[in-house]
């Protein structure tokens, strides 16, 4: 996809409102959240997070890596491949 | 076998199983149980009637409006209220209002109202709790063993407040990690009829407008969809004017003239892995129409295999331990909710050999919603499924216990 986008001259405006780029009726608007902006009634969308802790200690468990389902060959390749060894 | 240790592979995270079909769930009114928790000098109150001293809960039907108050006893001082799911702080107020939709697990905090002591409360960006703990005023407290992290950041080592300004305080303090923006450049596209119409650059977590024309060639707005790799099309939202915070490069276009849909979009968006800080982010994006009342909306994870691959069973059960329930704060209709598992590799024997994995990570957006109508409907995104595949490099040399 990189390939074949085209950087717009944005630098340090791209902190401003502005329209990026207009083209077949469709507007860009960059909004930073540091700013208000909004040229529309559309309502700023929540942006919230969340935390979920996995065990702080890795606990040695002595199981087979993969699906619970019989594994295929390739995914008996494919579990070899995860992680790296400790040891 | 003399051999050297491995490095970092190219890792790809790869994702986006697609296990199931986002479905719209039948109305389901009904109650919803309220677990109820007091810490420290303090009470809960439903109206003028207690309803925890300790613990307690109570029953609510869906959709409706729930309203607690924490009342300190007279040597108490009320802080704050807390999802005890998550460890996550819901409300400053003393009156914590919320609609009823599924079940919660709500404790009151307090602390002593002595001014000889005060209460110092270490949180993340999040506001998930690090750690809690009243001290006498002018005694050292060391900050929190644990290294903060946000995705998209880099932690400076500081915090908001330090030791000094810890112990000299005579207040009840909130302490948070501080954090810098990671220069990042993502790009958002937009096609339409077949080629590309614009692309601009942004950065993590930028708000991205896309305004889309009321018709297009005699054809009315439907809805904007994301174009996945197989050029498969997800609505991602029912409005013309489409706000989002921009997590990863994705390309948009507009639809006309589809009439299908439900005018709701509950779905996972992609996950962002930090190996090096052991952590992988998973963002969930909804889009709700106007019609419907936003009651809840959150995100379920587990690492079961067999509980992630069934529609049926990852679902919002509070008697499955195998899911984790996060529920979000906010009712907005539109919106980004982000949840960070840590501590995400495991030590595991394969083999007899010892290693590390990453255990598949599957993930489930849901919102709860009120019709004009007054029933409650609960609708699930599609299953998400995180996993890291290594690719190992001709030629490196590997100590691989199979070789």
């Amino acid at each position: 996809m990189k390939k074949i986008y085209e950087k717009p001259e944005l630098s340090v405006e791209r902190f401003e409102i502005e329209d990026v780029i207009t083209a077949s009726g469709i507007t860009v608007t960059t909004d930073p959240a540091t700013t208000t902006i909004s040229t529309t009634t559309t309502t700023k969308p929540g942006l919230e997070g969340d935390d979920w802790n996995g065990p702080t200690v890795p606990t040695t468990t002595n199981t087979t890596v993969g699906p619970m389902s019989p594994p295929s060959a390739f995914d008996l390749i494919a579990d070899k491949l995860y992680g790296f060894f400790v040891k | 076998m003399k051999k050297k240790i491995l490095m970092w592979f190219m890792v790809t995270v790869a994702l986006v199983c697609v296990l199931s079909a986002g479905f719209y769930a039948s109305a389901d009114n009904g109650d919803v149980t309220v677990s109820l928790q007091c810490s420290g000098p303090g009470r809960i109150y439903q109206g003028t009637q207690m309803v925890a001293r300790t613990t307690g809960s109570i029953d609510a039907a869906k959709g409706t409006s729930v309203s607690l108050t924490a009342v300190p006893d007279s040597d108490g001082v009320f802080l704050y209220w807390v999802n005890m799911e998550t460890n996550r702080i819901f409300s400053f107020n003393e009156t914590f209002t919320f609609a009823a939709a599924t079940y919660l697990k709500v404790e009151a905090v307090f602390c002593s109202d002595d001014s000889d002591v005060h209460y110092v409360t270490h949180l993340t960006v999040n506001d998930n709790i690090l750690r809690g703990i009243e001290v006498f005023v002018g005694d050292p407290l060391l900050h929190v063993d644990y290294t903060p992290a946000r995705d998209g950041y880099t932690w400076t080592g500081e915090w908001t407040y330090t030791e000094q300004e810890v112990k000299e305080s005579g207040d009840d303090l909130l302490v948070y990690p501080v954090f810098t923006k990671n220069e990042s450049e993502l790009v958002v596209r937009i096609l339409l009829d077949g080629g590309v119409q614009s692309s601009a650059v942004y950065e993590f977590l930028d708000l991205v407008e896309l305004s889309a024309d009321v018709t297009h060639e005699g054809q009315p707005f439907s809805y904007w969809a994301v174009i996945n790799e197989d050029e498969s099309l997800e609505i991602v939202s029912y409005y013309a004017d489409y706000l989002f915070y921009v997590t990863k490069d994705v390309d948009l276009t507009p639809v006309y003239g589809d009439d299908s849909g439900s005018g709701i979009v509950t779905r996972i968006t992609g996950a962002r892995p930090n190996l090096d800080e052991d952590r992988v982010t998973v963002y969930a994006e909804r889009s709700v129409s106007m019609d419907f009342e936003v009651l809840q909306h959150g995100m379920l994870l587990t690492l079961d295999d067999q509980t992630g691959s069934r529609d049926d069973l990852f679902v919002i059960d509070e008697n499955n331990p195998l899911i984790e329930k996060r529920t979000g704060n906010g009712t907005e209709h539109t919106g980004t909710y982000g949840v960070t598992y840590y501590n995400w590799k495991v030590l595991t024997n394969v083999n007899g050999v010892d290693m590390y994995i990453y255990p598949r990570l599957y993930a489930r957006s849901y919102v709860v919603v009120k019709d004009s109508g007054g029933a409650t409907h609960t609708i699930y995104g599609t299953v998400y499924v995180v996993e890291e595949q290594y690719g190992g490099m001709p030629g490196d040399d590997i100590d691989d216990p199979w070789g």
